[in-house]
């Protein structure tokens, strides 16, 4: 699964550790998310996409393999 | 208590600081038997202090961590498996070659407590691999 965390996070000029202290989670679970070794689960992206004022479609995309 | 410390059940951070007082009394025991300023029977000895190693090690296998999420909450479960997987292998394979070579067998490598503080040594240097390297930016 690709995802737009990074963009997302410059465009709104948040640091990972910025990030991970608004949803309540380890600044190493959004470097993982970012790097894609880690899909999240609803729940955080439902928070992520909140932080983002974004759709979760926006953030995360499907790839041919998923 | 977030949602995931209950999941997992797990115990509240300052238990870290009772498991590691815990391994400091018991090799504090430890010295004293040995030096013999603390009269105790050698078998005794070896009894308390790998108990208390096993339910120290416990602890700090079962409390949270500052930071508890979900990654966190994946790498425990995958480091318990990988301990898991471990023990029973090792269990398997010295008793085959306890049984080939038993001339080998030594009763310092044997036992229960012995496989439980190997998978424990499992469990905790996976949890920091997996951790360092969800660090690595």
């Amino acid at each position: 699964m690709k995802n737009r965390l990074k963009i997302e996070r410059a465009i709104k000029d948040l640091t990972q550790e910025a990030l991970a202290n608004e949803i309540g989670v380890s600044r190493q679970t959004i470097n993982s998310i970012e790097k894609n070794r880690y899909i999240p689960s609803t729940i955080l992206a439902l928070k992520l996409s909140k932080v983002f004022e974004k759709s979760i479609h926006d953030l995360f995309e499907l790839e041919n393999d998923d | 208590m977030n949602n995931i410390q209950k999941d997992l059940r797990l115990l509240p951070t300052y238990f870290k600081k009772i498991a590691f007082s815990l391994i400091g009394v018991s090799v504090l025991f430890l010295v004293l038997s040995i030096t013999k300023l603390l009269p105790i029977e050698k078998e005794l000895v070896k009894l308390i202090t790998k108990n208390t190693i096993l339910i120290s090690l416990l602890l700090l296998a079962i409390t949270s961590n500052k930071t508890e999420d979900e990654l966190t909450h994946k790498n425990r479960l995958k480091a318990f498996a990988g301990a898991f997987i471990f023990g029973v292998v090792f269990t398997i394979v010295s008793s085959i070659s306890n049984y080939l070579f038993p001339e080998f067998v030594s009763s310092s490598n044997t036992g229960i407590t012995y496989v439980l503080i190997q998978m424990f040594i499992i469990y905790f240097i996976s949890i920091y691999t997996m951790k360092k390297s969800d660090r690595e930016k």
